[in-house]
């Protein structure tokens, strides 16, 4: 009873925090600052779809947090050095 | 103890929450790019791998090893995404500086 509660509460609090990182990512002063708050919205992404899985009681949503892991890694890596040295490579 | 394992649970995922929240409240608050890296990538990863706990703790056995492989996966990239993003910052100032 409680658990599903905290669940709920840990859920709606979890968008907001998504909503929040949006908006940084729309109004960062600075390009790094921005791809920042990119990695850290789909990091918490990834924490939405632990708590999912966990309340589901479905273990298939942590091979996708684990892609988004990845994929936002692979993303920042290319956006930092793409912006800091004008190539990726 | 299942109702033990359960409210241990809670207490971490209530835990992961305070602490990304602070993350998230640290980028907004701080005034440089390097003081926002500082704020968020730490707080962020160690909030997901509470919830990574209490998935474990609630779930039995049957997620650990995803759970764990994502907690070491997001231990190894964490600084070096963060390095990255700060050598970017540092590599354009640099530039600006030269000008």
């Amino acid at each position: 009873m409680i658990h599903d509660v905290v669940f709920y509460a840990a859920a709606l609090w979890l968008t907001g925090l998504v909503i929040a990182c949006a908006v940084l990512v729309l109004r960062a002063r600075s390009t790094p600052s921005r791809i920042l708050a990119l990695d850290t919205l789909i990091l918490i992404l990834v924490g939405l779809l632990v708590l999912w899985s966990d309340a589901e009681g479905v273990s298939f949503y942590l091979d996708a947090a684990l892609i988004l892991s990845m994929l936002a890694f692979i993303s920042t890596l290319a956006a930092a050095r793409f912006h800091g040295e004008g190539k990726v490579f | 103890m299942d109702g033990a394992l359960a409210v241990a649970a809670d207490v971490l995922v209530v835990l992961g929450l305070v602490v990304s929240t602070l993350g998230v409240v640290g980028i907004f608050r701080m005034p440089d790019t390097y003081n926002e890296i500082h704020a968020a990538s730490k707080a962020v990863v160690l909030g997901i791998v509470a919830f990574l706990l209490a998935s474990v703790l609630a779930g039995g056995g049957v997620t650990a090893g995803r759970a764990v492989l994502i907690a070491a996966f997001l231990f190894l990239t964490a600084p070096v995404s963060a390095h990255v993003i700060a050598r970017a910052t540092w590599q354009r100032d640099g530039r600006r500086r030269r000008e």
